[in-house]
């Protein structure tokens, strides 16, 4: 067993209020984990971490990646590591479609040039298993989307870049049960693709848990995890509620 | 306002209201308070500004309900005045200005505003029968960090008045927020001109500065200028300023109509919007009728 | 083409004196030698702008007032600045545009170009020549239309163009006449890339509809500080013109320009305008929609670095009922550059049912730099639908985070957002030229252009 993801003691501050405060966990190669927990418990915070976002800073405790201390690296550094975010809400790029913004990206990641027409195959490709239509390559990037289509591109991008570790914020929020189906299918297939891709969904319903089963599910609770337990913990949340886990622990 | 406590001096010279806020003449003020008035004001400054006025507000004083600035301004002599507001570090005002006619007109208002410090200030000004060019300066000045000013002004330019309003944000420190909107309904033969300056000094981080000016034209031979003014010498900041002039928007009208209001209801409905924004931030219900009527009055005798 | 018959280069300064020697040398009618003596006196009584970059410094009696236009391409390569000779490096230019570019090469690849299109267009009875030769072979049509749009007294710099005005170009496109390719402006050798003081008139008749492109985006390299020309243009019923200026002069340059159209009924006017390079530059592309049912569209962008300050933006001025307006200006300031917005929209009575739309976006890009915005919007008539907007920021630690979280380092991320900030006037301008402006901005974000 390879470990992917080590987080150790971890303390954040975000303008001087600590927003994650101890936490540690153990992510291993081809794994899948929830983090669930309500809303302000930190979770998306945690993402924004590990990918590196400027106004999260670490105070103490350490972020491990293939064994690799990732703290000081900048969010494209980590990105080249293998590291993939799923925005909660992504961002709208004005005057940079889809199609450059990717081929860009491929090339950073993966380090090697792609050709125009080589990228054009593998971006078409990947739009049909998501079923967008291939003209959305030439829109500007997020630019007046729905909320369901950035979610469904936020997923493009995964399969495009092919990520060692995929983190997904809150994937499901906004969508419909069809639009759910097409990403769940998405992340269904790159993890066939590559069974060692290693995902964290981030989700505080357990909806989509339906369809990408975890194997090891965390409950956050302001800043730190309390309660860990397999898949069948998900299903006690969606009975009982958050209240019952956290005041467990607390 | 009726709550706040006043006193008077014998000269009415200054003016006591509620928690150590007063309104004094300038030259008086100075008298008894030298330092305060030599960081806002230089020597040369105050014999000129023979007519200034100061509305004192102390550090950390929080005020909660509005201040009147007619019903202050009475109390002192029959001329033009400058008005001098000077809001102290973490205090938190209200203030409004509601103008039906020339008599004891302020024609410039300067806010000084100190760290932590917030500000609300609403102006509404409406039409009067004096013919006359008459400037209103509106200066705020956001002196230290963590301030914040709210303006909402509201004008009504009827054929008899030229209005020229002028509005300045400067932004002299980092980390703090400026807000203004300014909306004017312009009836026939009147002429109109704003203009509204943000600036932001150098290393002014986390500044952010907005201003909005929407004017309504409802008949002819009207005149509408507007200018407004960014001046930014810092980079980690977020400025906008919009202006807008035309008539009330035939679709929104048609809309209004295909639901049943009269082609005049939903005239008169649409021109609330130009001043609801304003309207709402009162708790007071005489000065919302008072506005609301003469709205009313005015759209009636053209419509 | 102009066959110089010898070399001249006129004194130092401006007297009456060298502006007859001018119009000597050009054999011009006396209706233009008055009209440049006129235009003299007014330069003369005229005060400097009070407002915009400070031109205090501008010595008018230290300047060659007329440099025959092979003259000025006697520069030698060693004399190049390394600093534009690394520019054409990073753009791609091929070495022998990079010479005539730094005005070293005497001809031009283009040249057979120009001599083939030059058949093709005579047949169709466009006219596409050196101003002077304009006033020469189409007297008439020439003295009709010449200052009708911008006159003398209009302001200081337009006064001093036309005392001492040189080389241009004179359009002419016939009735229903359609050119389907951009007329590059720098086809021309002897013209506007070496010119000071250039006259360009363009006219384009009933129907008919012209791009025209000028300028390019690798830095050009001026020996005289100070350009200002002049560009009139009339639309006439149901035409359409494009004009695109790319200015990227090297940082000598005072860049002061007076541009003007007049659109009649149902003429559509789009200016095109993005300035790069120069200390300084004041320039304010205007519209006057004339005639009914005209079109006005100026879309705008203005880069400011080290110790630049680009004073630009437009007018538009609505005349006529049911006209419409569009205007977007989109600036960067960084390093220390400062960049000024000013815009006029003006709608005056009897413009009835007109919409204008008006957008300023700029972006600063460090705690070095300045921006500036002053719109004006003046209307006087109450059937009209007229906004303005405009912000200014910086780039947003959000985009830049999700870029970056996709592989791009922080100058790559600049970069492309800086790309796409602009992308509106990018889109607007001819293909070669937008794969240079992209290549310039990337360049420029990582450092190794200032």
């Amino acid at each position: 067993m390879i470990s992917v993801l080590k987080i150790n003691n971890l303390c954040v501050c975000v303008d001087k209020s600590e927003i994650i405060k101890n936490l540690s966990i153990d992510v291993f190669d081809g794994q899948v984990h929830a983090i669930m927990g309500p809303n302000g418990s930190g979770k998306s915070s945690l993402a924004y971490s590990l990918m590196g976002h400027p106004r999260f800073c670490v105070k103490s405790g350490g972020i491990s990646f293939f064994n690799e201390d990732v703290v000081q690296l900048s969010p494209d550094e980590r990105a080249k590591r293998g590291l993939f975010l799923a925005f909660q809400y992504p961002k709208e790029i004005p005057g940079a479609t889809v199609f450059s913004v990717l081929k860009e990206s491929l090339g950073a990641v993966s380090g090697k040039l792609v050709s125009f027409d080589g990228f054009s195959k593998i971006l078409f490709n990947k739009m049909d298993i998501l079923k967008i239509d291939h003209s959305f390559a030439y829109r500007n990037l997020n630019e007046d989307f729905s909320g369901g289509e950035k979610k469904r591109f936020e997923i493009l991008q995964m399969l495009v870049l092919r990520p060692r570790l995929a983190i997904l914020d809150e994937i499901d929020s906004g969508l419909d049960i069809d639009s759910l189906k097409v990403v769940a299918k998405g992340i269904k297939y790159a993890k066939k693709e590559n069974p060692r891709m290693t995902i964290i969904i981030i989700t505080h319903r357990q909806h989509i848990l339906r369809y990408i089963k975890p194997d090891f599910v965390h409950i956050m609770h302001d800043g730190t995890i309390v309660n860990s337990g397999n898949f069948e913990l998900a299903a006690q949340i969606e009975k009982k509620g958050y209240t019952g886990f956290i005041d467990a622990k607390s | 306002m009726d709550n706040i406590k006043r006193t008077s001096d014998l000269n009415s010279k200054i003016l006591y209201l509620s928690k150590g806020v007063f309104v004094s003449e300038l030259s008086y003020f100075s008298s008894l308070y030298p330092d305060i008035a030599k960081k806002y004001f230089n020597e040369v400054a105050i014999e000129t500004i023979a007519q200034g006025m100061v509305l004192f507000i102390p550090n950390n004083t929080k005020i909660d309900r509005f201040i009147n600035l007619k019903e202050i301004v009475e109390n002192f002599s029959d001329t033009e005045k400058r008005l001098f507001v000077i809001v102290g570090s973490f205090a938190c005002v209200k203030i409004y200005n509601f103008i039906e006619n020339l008599e004891k007109f302020i024609h410039s208002i300067d806010f000084f505003v100190e760290e932590g410090a917030s500000v609300s200030f609403i102006g509404c000004y409406l039409d009067f029968d004096e013919s006359k060019i008459i400037t209103h300066d509106l200066n705020i000045f956001l002196i230290e960090k963590n301030c914040k000013v709210d303006c909402k002004i509201f004008c009504i330019v009827d054929g008899v008045q030229n209005i020229v309003f002028r509005t300045k944000q400067q932004h002299l420190s980092g980390d703090s927020h400026s807000n203004l909107i300014l909306n004017c309904i312009a009836f026939e033969n009147s002429h109109f001109e704003y203009e509204g300056k943000i600036f932001i000094d150098k290393n002014c981080s986390k500044v952010e500065a907005y201003q909005n000016n929407k004017n309504i034209i409802l008949e002819n031979n009207v005149v509408v200028n507007s200018m407004p003014i960014l001046e930014i010498l810092s980079n980690d900041v977020l400025c906008k300023h919009s202006t807008a002039t035309g008539q009330i928007d035939k679709d929104s009208l048609f809309y209004l109509q295909t639901r049943g209001l009269s082609e005049k209801e939903a005239n008169i409905l649409l021109l609330e919007n130009v001043f609801d924004f304003l309207i709402n931030s009162f708790d007071n219900k005489k000065i919302k009728d008072t506005v609301l009527r003469r709205v009313k009055e005015k759209i009636r005798k053209i419509l | 083409m102009q066959n110089p018959d010898y070399v001249f280069k006129s004194d130092r300064g401006l007297n009456k004196k060298i502006v007859c020697e001018i119009s000597a040398k050009k054999n011009e009618p006396g209706w233009m030698t008055d009209f440049r003596l006129n235009a003299l006196e007014i330069f003369e009584s005229m005060p400097m702008p009070n407002f915009g970059p400070n031109l205090s410094w501008l010595n008018t009696n230290d300047i060659h007032f007329y440099v025959k236009p092979i003259e000025g391409l006697k520069n030698s390569w060693e004399d190049v600045p390394d600093k534009i000779k690394k520019t054409f490096e990073a753009l791609g230019v091929p070495q022998a545009e990079q010479k005539f570019l730094a005005g070293v090469g005497a001809q031009y690849e283009s040249e057979m170009i120009y001599k083939s299109l030059q058949k093709k267009w005579e047949k169709e009875g466009v006219v596409f020549v050196d101003s002077t030769e304009g006033l020469k072979k189409y007297p008439d049509i020439f003295k009709k239309y010449f200052a009708s749009v911008v006159p003398p007294n209009d302001n200081k710099f337009a006064a001093l163009n036309s005392a001492v005005w040189s080389g241009g170009n004179f359009v002419i496109i016939p009735k229903g006449v359609k050119i389907d390719m951009p007329l590059q402006a720098y086809f021309r050798i002897d013209s506007s890339s070496f010119g000071q003081f250039e006259r360009t008139l363009i006219i384009v008749e009933e129907g008919g509809s012209l791009e025209y492109v000028e300028g390019c985006s690798a830095q050009v390299y001026k020996q005289n500080s100070l350009h200002s020309a002049v560009v009139e243009i009339i639309a006439l019923k149901g035409s359409k013109i494009r004009y695109t200026t790319i200015q990227n002069w090297s940082d000598n340059v005072c860049n002061l320009v007076t541009k003007r159209a007049l659109a009649r009924e149902n003429a559509t006017v789009e200016w095109i305008d993005g300035n790069f390079g120069s200390k300084i530059t004041m320039k304010y592309p205007s519209i006057i929609l004339k005639g009914e049912k005209s079109k006005g569209q100026i879309i705008s962008i203005a880069v400011a670095a080290k110790d630049q300050h680009q004073d630009t933006g437009g007018k538009i001025i609505h005349l006529a009922p049911n006209t419409s307006s569009n205007f977007v200006s989109k600036s960067i300031s960084k390093n220390g550059g400062r960049s000024s917005f000013r815009g006029l929209l003006k709608v005056e009575a009897g413009a009835v049912n007109v919409n204008a739309k008006m957008q300023c976006d700029a972006l600063i890009l460090d705690d070095l730099s300045r921006s500036d915005t002053y719109p004006k919007v003046q209307v006087k008539e109450k059937n009209v639908d007229v906004g303005h907007e405009a912000s200014v920021s910086k780039i947003s630690d959000e985009q830049l985070f999700y870029i970056q979280s996709r592989g791009l380092n922080e100058e790559m991320a600049r970069a492309m957002i800086v790309n796409g900030f602009i992308d509106s006037f990018v889109k607007e301008i001819p293909m070669e030229y937008a794969v240079e402006i992209n290549r310039l901005i990337s360049a420029s974000m990582e450092g190794s252009i200032g």
